[in-house]
C-alpha cells in the first residue's frame, strides 16, 4: 500500500514510447519504398524517351525513302500523299517533344540533343515538298514559314506567344495550305547554321514567309494578311 | 515536394507497423467486472436528434441498474426539455439549467454523479448496443482514464457529408494506431468514457476553451495517464451538411486546437515520448505541408488560366482550330507529363490512403462502398482544410472571437 502511493514519481507506461530499433526500422522500409517508387517513375521517364526516339528514327527512315525514290527514278514523282502524312506525324511528334522540354525532367543539353533529329527532319521534309509543290502542283498556293527561336531564359520574351499564334495558324490553313518548321536558333547544327545565313538571321523570333525574311514577332493579324495574299 | 511525400510515406509507414505488431490486440475486450456508469447528454435546442440519442441509451445491453443516463437542458429554446422529459419514466433524469455552453453543462452534470464511471454523450449522436459493454474492459488497467469510440457519421447524403464520412474512416483509423502508441489527443464529446476519479482529482472540464473534449485530452496526456480506444463501441453522429455549418465546426475545432496546443506546449518534446516526439510534431508538420500545397498549387492553377487568357487574347479567341489539335494529341502528351518519379510516388500514397480507410471501414462495421467518398475527398478535402485551418490561425493572430 505504502509502495503504491508513489504519486509524484512520474509513470511513463513503456506503449507510450517507441523503442530505438522500431523507429530505425520504420524508416528504412519508408526508404525502400520511397526509392522503389522514385526509380519506378524514373523508369517510365527514360521509357517516354526511347518511344520519342523509336518515332523519330520511323519518321528518319520513311522521308529517306521517299527522298532516294525521288533520287531513283527520272521523272521526279509527285508523292504528295505519303508528304501530307509525314506532316502531321511531324507535328505529333513536335508536340511529343515540347511536352517532355515542358516536364522539366531532362537537362537542356539532352533536349537539344533530341531536338537535333527533329530539326534535321524538318529540314528534309521541307525540301521535298517545296519541289513536289513546284513540280507537281500548279496552283502552287501553299505557303512555307521557317521560324526561328530560342528557349534561353531571357533571350526571347515573344517566342512562346509567336509559337503560339503559329500553331494556331497551321490549325486553321492545314497542312495542304500552309507548313510552319521551328528551328531552336541556338543550335550547334551545321545545316541550320547554313539556313540562318542564307536569311540572315540573327536575332529571335525570326520568320521566314515564302522565302522573304522577317527579324521580328508577327501578330496574327499580320501573318493572316500576308499569308491570304500569296 | 519529395520531403512531404517521403514524410507522408513515413507516417503510413508507422500506422502499418504500429497496426501490425498491435494486431493481437484487435480483439473485443470482454470485462470481467461490469462497474456503474453515468451518462451526461448536455443539450441546447436538439429536439430534432435528442428522442433517438437518449432512445439508444436506453437500448444499450448494460444492466439497467448500473446504467444511469442525466440529460441537462442548458436553456434550450425549443421542445428539448419536453422531449427529455418524456423518457422520466425510464429512470432518466433531467436537469434544466440557464445557457452556459457545453463545458458547463457538463460540469454542472458531473455535480450530479455517483457512480465511478462518466461518458458524455453529444445529443446528436446515437449509440450502438454494444458500445458500452466493449469499452469498460479497458479501465481495468489502472492507469486508463478514458476510452474512445468509433465515431461514424450517421447516414451521409450529400457530397460534404461524404467527404467528412471519409476524414471520420481516417480518424477511426488513426485513433486505434494512437491508442497503441499512446498519443490520443481528442476524446470526442460523442460517447467517451472517464473515470470519474480524474475530474475529482483534476478539476471538471474547461469552461473557457473552445474545444473542451481536447482539453481534457491533454490533460490526460499531461499527467501521464493512458486514454484507449475500442473498436467495436460505434457511435453514430450526425454531420453537419452545408457549408456553413461545417465551416462554423471546423475553425471552433482547429482555432481550439491551436490555442490547446499552445496552452499545452509542454507536451512537445522527448518528455513526454511518442505524443511529443512524433504525433504532435507530425500534425503540425502536415498541417504546414498541405495548406503550403495548397496555396502553392492554387497560385499555379491561376498563372495557368492567365496565360491561356493572354494566350488566347493573341489569335482573337477562335479557339476551334486548337481544340481538334488538343485532342488529337493530348492522349500522349498526358503519358509523357505522368511518367515521373513524383506521380508514381503520389499514386503509392493514394493507394495507401485507400488501404487505410478500407482497413478502418472493416473496423467500423461500414456497409456503404467508399470508392466515391475517397474520390471527393481527394479532390475537396484540401482546399477545404487550407481554408478551415486560415480561417484558425487567422483568428488566433488576431485574437478574434470565434463563435460555437
Amino acid at each position: 500500500m505504502v509502495a503504491k502511493k508513489q504519486t509524484k514519481e512520474k509513470r511513463f507506461p513503456e506503449r507510450k514510447k517507441f523503442s530505438k530499433e522500431r523507429l530505425a526500422i520504420i524508416l528504412l522500409s519508408t526508404i525502400l519504398i520511397f526509392s522503389a517508387g522514385y526509380i519506378l517513375g524514373n523508369k517510365l521517364g527514360s521509357l517516354q524517351l526511347f518511344n520519342l526516339n523509336s518515332a523519330q528514327d520511323d519518321l528518319n527512315l520513311q522521308l529517306s525513302s521517299i527522298e532516294l525514290q525521288n533520287l531513283l527514278l527520272a521523272e521526279n514523282p509527285c508523292n504528295m500523299q505519303a508528304i501530307r502524312e509525314i506532316s502531321s506525324d511531324l507535328d505529333k511528334l513536335a508536340s511529343k517533344i515540347q511536352a517532355v522540354e515542358l516536364s522539366n525532367r531532362v537537362s537542356n543539353k539532352r533536349i537539344l540533343q533530341i531536338k537535333e533529329p527533329y530539326f534535321i527532319l524538318e529540314i528534309k521534309h521541307y525540301l521535298l515538298f517545296r519541289q513536289f509543290k513546284e513540280k507537281c502542283d500548279i496552283q502552287n498556293s501553299s505557303s512555307f514559314i521557317l521560324y526561328f527561336y530560342s528557349n534561353e531564359p531571357g533571350k526571347c520574351d515573344k517566342c512562346s506567344d509567336q509559337g503560339y499564334i503559329l500553331t494556331f495558324l497551321q490549325q486553321k490553313y492545314g497542312y495542304d495550305s500552309l507548313k510552319v518548321y521551328s528551328f531552336d536558333s541556338d543550335s550547334q547544327n551545321s545545316a541550320i547554321k547554313t539556313l540562318k545565313s542564307i536569311y540572315n538571321i540573327t536575332s529571335v523570333p525570326s520568320l521566314v514567309i515564302n522565302g522573304k525574311a522577317y527579324n521580328r514577332f508577327m501578330t496574327k493579324n499580320e501573318l493572316d494578311t500576308i499569308l491570304s495574299w500569296h | 515536394m519529395y520531403l512531404a511525400i517521403f514524410f507522408a510515406l513515413f507516417s503510413v509507414n508507422l500506422y502499418f507497423f504500429t497496426l501490425f505488431s498491435n494486431r493481437d490486440k484487435l480483439r473485443k475486450i470482454k470485462p470481467n467486472k461490469i462497474p456503474s456508469v453515468t451518462i451526461i447528454i448536455p443539450a441546447y435546442n436538439e429536439e430534432k436528434n435528442i428522442g433517438q440519442t437518449i432512445k439508444s441509451l436506453l437500448k444499450l445491453k448494460y444492466p439497467k441498474n448500473k446504467l444511469d443516463i442525466i440529460v441537462i437542458d442548458d436553456g434550450s429554446k425549443d421542445n428539448t426539455y419536453k422531449i427529455a422529459k418524456s423518457f422520466g419514466k425510464y429512470g432518466v433524469r433531467i436537469y434544466t439549467k440557464k445557457n452556459g455552453g457545453k463545458a458547463n453543462a457538463m460540469n454542472f452534470g458531473l455535480r450530479h454523479v455517483k457512480t465511478e464511471f462518466v461518458g458524455s454523450l453529444d445529443a446528436d449522436s446515437f449509440v450502438e448496443a454494444e458500445a458500452l459493454i466493449n469499452m469498460v474492459g479497458f479501465f481495468e488497467d489502472k492507469e486508463v482514464m478514458a476510452v474512445t469510440p468509433t465515431l461514424r457519421i450517421w447516414k451521409p447524403r450529400n457530397i460534404i457529408q461524404r467527404v467528412q464520412r471519409t476524414e471520420y474512416l481516417f480518424g477511426v483509423f488513426l485513433r486505434k494506431i494512437f491508442s497503441f502508441i499512446g498519443t490520443i489527443h481528442v476524446t470526442p464529446g460523442p460517447f467517451t468514457i472517464y473515470r470519474k476519479k480524474f475530474f475529482d482529482k483534476y478539476g471538471g472540464y474547461d469552461e473557457k476553451t473552445l474545444t473542451e473534449d481536447m482539453e481534457i485530452a491533454m490533460r490526460i496526456q499531461s499527467k501521464n495517464y493512458m486514454i484507449e480506444n475500442s473498436l467495436y463501441a460505434g457511435v453514430d453522429t450526425v454531420a453537419p451538411d452545408n457549408l456553413k455549418g461545417l465551416f462554423r465546426q471546423r475553425v471552433r475545432w482547429y482555432r481550439g486546437f491551436i490555442d490547446n496546443a499552445i496552452r499545452y506546449k509542454h507536451l512537445f518534446g522527448s518528455k513526454h515520448g511518442n505524443l511529443g516526439l512524433i504525433i504532435l510534431p507530425s500534425a503540425l508538420l502536415s498541417i504546414g505541408l498541405v495548406l503550403w500545397f495548397t496555396y502553392f498549387g492554387f497560385y499555379y492553377i491561376l498563372s495557368k488560366i492567365i496565360t491561356s487568357i493572354s494566350n488566347l487574347a493573341l489569335i482573337n479567341f477562335n479557339v476551334l482550330p486548337l481544340i481538334k489539335r488538343y485532342f488529337y494529341i493530348l492522349p500522349s502528351n498526358i503519358i509523357i507529363q505522368l511518367s515521373n518519379p513524383m506521380i508514381m510516388l503520389s499514386l503509392i500514397c493514394i493507394i495507401l490512403g485507400f488501404i487505410n480507410i478500407n482497413l478502418a471501414k472493416r473496423f467500423s462495421n461500414e456497409k456503404q462502398s467508399i470508392k466515391s467518398a475517397y474520390l471527393l475527398f481527394l479532390l475537396l478535402y484540401g482546399p477545404l482544410f487550407c481554408v478551415w485551418w486560415s480561417i484558425a490561425i487567422i483568428s488566433r493572430i488576431f485574437k478574434l472571437n470565434v463563435k460555437w
